[in-house]
């Protein structure tokens, strides 16, 4: 059984990683993605500053992650329900996101971490000829944060072990890119579309936190907890018009565009049978609900009768992941991993659009490492996402109404050095 | 151990196994009611049907036709339209935004790129641009003056687009479908003709109408008992901005002009007519008339047409001025199309090339000439006879007087419906009207009615309708689209909503079996030039 599974691994590729709800990411470690990033009350490994901060505090000398993911989600939409079936695919996307992680114990106890990671993420693209194509048909986010970090462990003899970290994210990317087709208007008889598109950057640095604590009462349990703050983010968007009337679409528009993202908690237990096997728990809540509204401000100058701003009410839930993840120590070369989690989506039906596809999600993952030497570990992981088919059956309330299925493949690997 | 990792292993697999595409596969869920049958909806209709916008038939606009939004909303299976290529007519369309709303417009014509192939089957929505009532069964449609006019002369191209080369009756496909649900909406065109010509086209006899309509009506009803449906009047004449939108901007750019003349009339050329007390028409042996000024606005007075608007900028000019030359141009070239359209059918027809040699002299005699024989026709007496009857009462063409303020220089009658051709219009309407609701009554429990005239009466009364948030006027643009006649994407989504209170009112008590159509989830789809300005 055990030469099953680690075959199998290696035949997908397998590392680990996940996607989270919404526009969340958390396929953040070319190692720990393998266990589904339950990694909360663990944390022995670099990329705890992404998971939990606190971890750090556990590692001594130098250690180095690069790694990085390739997500390839797949989405089609049947509708508009009820009075169609008709099938439309998102146009296949696929994205690679990186991360870095390095910490070095300071002191006795003390250990001082930097991440640079993508803590946010999303895309779908769609034909601009498809059904919904005057809502959307390019949808783009990107983020990415750099982390300094610190942790401190304090050894409390016979009660056990704590620790308490934080990291301080400041904002290095944040880009939007948003485009539609206006169909109001009959489209040119050339072939081509008349299309607004509108390409956001951060005009100021966002910044948050994150702090955690792992409390190890003995060798083979600790329980953890992190809390990951919200992100603001405050884009201005340039207006790209085709085939558009410049009286109406003036050339130079710009405008405002602000994201919250929202803030999470994590809360893990780790559990160690013996010194081959970790088993992991996490259970993550997020506070979509801080999503209530994506709105585009045009300044007052460039707004026309017929661009106006853009209200698009979220009203985003509050929701839960769960993630269960496991790690097994074949030898002193080989590591293998497995996850397996739900994620609860946040995108309720009434405000559900094909920006944002959501549905809840299984997922499972496998992973590996081989130590090359002692100092080098290289890190695979495959994670599949099963999203479940979902209904939106409001044909008087969301025109959005239809089925839609996901799926997503995920590819990862790093390398981790130690020394 | 060993089995925590084959527990493991089966649930991680599991999904990778079932890496495909789509869950379940699904269908289409019919409306399922216990007395009306939606699942093979046919339209029988005209332009409105085929979701002729702007002057044309293109893709867009074929989508938002009333019939293939109720389509959606009985939720049947399939609705095939003829999906028309390029598209087909001259196309209204947007050139100018930098005045919106007051968009300025332009014209381009559109070819067909592909003809339409027909499904097995046939097409769901026999819908034809210029159907006429008797297109639905193929038989001669029996105009009130003048020779009948036999389907084959009516077969042209928007026809075989729907229904093949062959001049087959509309009815003979509508009968192969075996269709459970209808909805039957004719009878526009029987008096539109008449009204956007201006009164030079003929309208159908009221008579002739009230044997075809109970006819068509029948042989749906009796193809089979389970058949229902929906039938809709015919509109009136003031409900359209084609008649409405240009007679109050005339009045106010003319009214200045004609004060500083110390005038308060312009001169129209009006049509001879016999008196026909049923159909509200009073004899006139007047080939023009004078009409104020002050009631360009008044509907029941003078309704100018869409049409107009170049022909209006033409007032006042004069061949006796050299200013006016370009003026005097268009005024000559228009009379000179007029005069090869209306001897066309004659013994004596004039060429185009023979019209465009005519000085300004002989136009002005040929005018005449023709005048006089419409005279002779509709009052039949001798040429002699109605020469003198016409000279009695002042007739002449002389184009050196200024146009449209002179009687010998008037404003054409196709641009124009004076009272008494406004008079004719609104009784044919009302007679149509008449004759619709009482075929109808005789099939109440299986055909819903949708009272169109009453309720654009309404929304023209009332200066708009408000429909999920949405304000639409009787305007173009609005309801309606550039040609001031079809509606627009939401007029149609207006239209069907209506159609579906009929049909909820008399099926189903009013319950909303069928939903509306959200009106606010319809483009507006301006028809817009390539490079708008």
């Amino acid at each position: 059984m055990r030469f099953l599974l680690l075959g199998l691994g290696l035949l997908l590729v397998g590392s680990q990683q996940s996607k989270a709800g919404g526009f969340g990411l958390f396929e953040m470690s070319a190692r720990v993605s393998g266990m589904l990033g339950a990694y909360a009350a663990d944390g022995r490994d670099v990329s705890t500053i992404f998971f939990n901060p606190a971890g750090l505090a556990q590692l001594s000398g130098f250690n180095i992650q690069v790694g990085g993911v390739m997500i390839a989600p797949r989405t089609s939409f049947r509708g508009p329900y009820p009075s169609s079936v008709e099938e439309t695919k998102m146009v296949p996307s696929e994205f690679v996101l990186p991360h870095v992680y390095a910490s070095y114990q300071a002191a006795q106890n003390l250990t001082v971490g930097v991440g640079v990671y993508v803590p946010f993420g999303l895309g779908s693209k769609w034909e601009r000829d498809w059904v919904w194509a005057g809502t959307a048909t390019e949808t783009r986010l990107q983020t990415a944060v750099i982390a300094p970090s610190l942790a401190y462990m304090l050894d409390m003899g016979d009660m056990g072990k704590l620790s308490i970290g934080g990291s301080y994210q400041i904002g290095l990317l944040s880009k939007a890119t948003l485009e539609k087709v206006v169909t109001d208007m009959t489209q040119p008889t050339d072939g081509s579309y008349r299309l607004v598109r509108l390409e956001g950057e951060g005009k100021d640095t966002y910044t948050g936190y994150q702090v955690g604590f792992i409390y190890q009462p003995m060798d083979m349990l600790s329980v953890g907890f992190s809390y990951r703050s919200q992100l603001e983010l405050n884009l201005v968007g340039d207006a790209t018009f085709t085939n558009l009337p410049e009286s109406q679409f003036i050339p130079g528009t710009q405008g405002d565009l602000q994201i919250i993202t929202p803030a999470n908690f994590t809360v893990g237990v780790s559990v160690r049978p013996n010194e081959k096997l970790t088993l992991n728990l996490d259970y993550v809540g997020w506070g979509w609900s801080s999503y209530d509204s994506l709105n585009i401000d045009f300044y007052d100058d460039y707004e026309t009768d017929l661009l106006k701003d853009i209200k698009n009410p979220r009203h985003y839930d509050d929701v839960y992941q769960i993630r269960f993840g496991a790690e097994y120590i074949v030898n002193q070369s080989l590591t293998v991993r497995a996850g397996l989690g739900f994620d609860k989506n946040p995108v309720p039906d009434e405000t559900l659009d094909p920006t944002l596809p959501d549905t809840d999600r299984l997922i499972s993952s496998l992973g590996l490492t081989y130590n090359v030497t002692s100092n080098l570990g290289i890190h695979l992981y495959y994670t599949f996402i099963r999203g479940e088919e979902r209904l939106v059956a409001l044909p008087e309330t969301n025109k959005h109404s239809g089925y839609y299925n996901t799926y997503a493949n995920l590819f990862g690997a790093g390398l981790t050095f130690a020394f | 151990m060993k089995l925590l990792k084959i527990s493991l292993f089966a649930l991680l697999v599991t999904p990778i196994l079932t890496n495909c595409d789509d869950f379940t596969e699904h269908t289409v869920e019919p409306i399922e009611v216990a007395n009306v049958d939606f699942s093979k909806y046919v339209s029988i209709g005209n332009s409105l049907a085929a979701g002729f916008q702007s002057n044309a038939l293109y893709p867009e606009g074929q989508i938002y036709s009333y019939p293939n939004l109720l389509a959606q909303q009985f939720r049947v299976d399939q609705f095939a339209l003829p999906a028309i290529g390029n598209g087909y007519g001259d196309l209204v369309k947007v050139s100018d935004f930098s005045t919106y709303p007051d968009v300025g417009t332009t014209v381009e014509t559109l070819t067909p790129g592909v003809t339409p192939t027909q499904p097995e089957g046939g097409y769901q929505n026999l819908g034809i641009p210029g159907a006429v009532l008797n297109d639905f069964r193929g038989t001669d449609r029996v105009p009130a003056f003048g020779s009948n006019i036999p389907y084959t002369s009516r077969f042209s191209a928007p026809y075989a687009f729907v229904l093949g080369a062959t001049p087959t009756p509309i009815q003979e496909y509508f009968d192969n479908q075996n269709a459970t649900f209808t909805s039957f909406w004719l009878g526009n065109n029987d008096i539109l003709g008449y009204v956007t010509s201006g009164g030079l086209r003929p309208f159908t006899s009221p008579a002739a109408f009230q044997t075809e309509y109970a006819a068509s009506i029948a042989a749906i009803m009796g193809q089979d008992s389970y058949i229902k449906g929906v039938v809709a009047n015919i509109p009136g004449v003031t409900s359209i901005p084609f008649t409405t939108y240009v007679g109050p901007r005339a009045k106010a750019n003319l009214t200045p002009v004609l004060t500083a003349l110390n005038l308060t009339d312009i001169y129209v050329q009006s049509s001879l007519t016999p008196n026909v007390p049923a159909v509200a028409m009073p004899e006139n042996k007047f080939p023009y008339m004078a009409v104020k000024v002050s009631n360009l606005d008044n509907v029941d007075s003078a309704l100018v047409l869409l049409t107009a608007q170049s022909a209006l900028g033409w007032i006042g000019a004069s061949t006796a001025n050299p200013n006016d030359n370009a003026k005097t141009t268009a005024i000559l070239n228009y009379w000179r199309s007029y005069i090869v359209a209306a001897t066309a059918a004659t013994l004596t027809p004039v060429d185009a090339a023979t019209a465009a040699g005519m000085d300004a002299a002989t136009v002005a005699g040929t005018l005449k000439q023709i005048t006089i024989a419409q005279y002779m026709q509709t009052f039949s007496v001798d040429q002699a006879t109605a020469s003198n009857e016409l000279t009695a009462r002042g007739f002449d063409f002389n184009f050196a007087q200024p146009f449209g303020l002179h009687p010998h220089n008037p404003f054409p009658s196709q641009f124009f419906l004076d009272k008494n051709e406004i008079a004719v219009a609104n009784a044919v309407t009302t007679t149509f009207n008449t004759i619709i609701s009482s075929v109808r009554s005789n099939y109440s429990s299986r055909l819903a009615f949708v009272d169109v005239n009453t309720i654009f009466a309404g929304i023209v009364a009332a200066g708009g309708i408000q429909q999920n948030g949405i304000g639409l006027a009787p305007a173009m643009g609005s309801l309606f689209s550039f040609d001031g006649v079809h509606p627009s994407n939401r007029g149609h989504g207006v239209i069907t909503n209506f159609f579906i209170d009929a049909i909820n009112n008399n099926f189903f008590n009013g319950d909303e079996v069928i939903k509306h159509v959200n009106i606010s989830w319809i483009p507006t789809g301006l028809t817009v030039v390539n490079n708008p300005n």
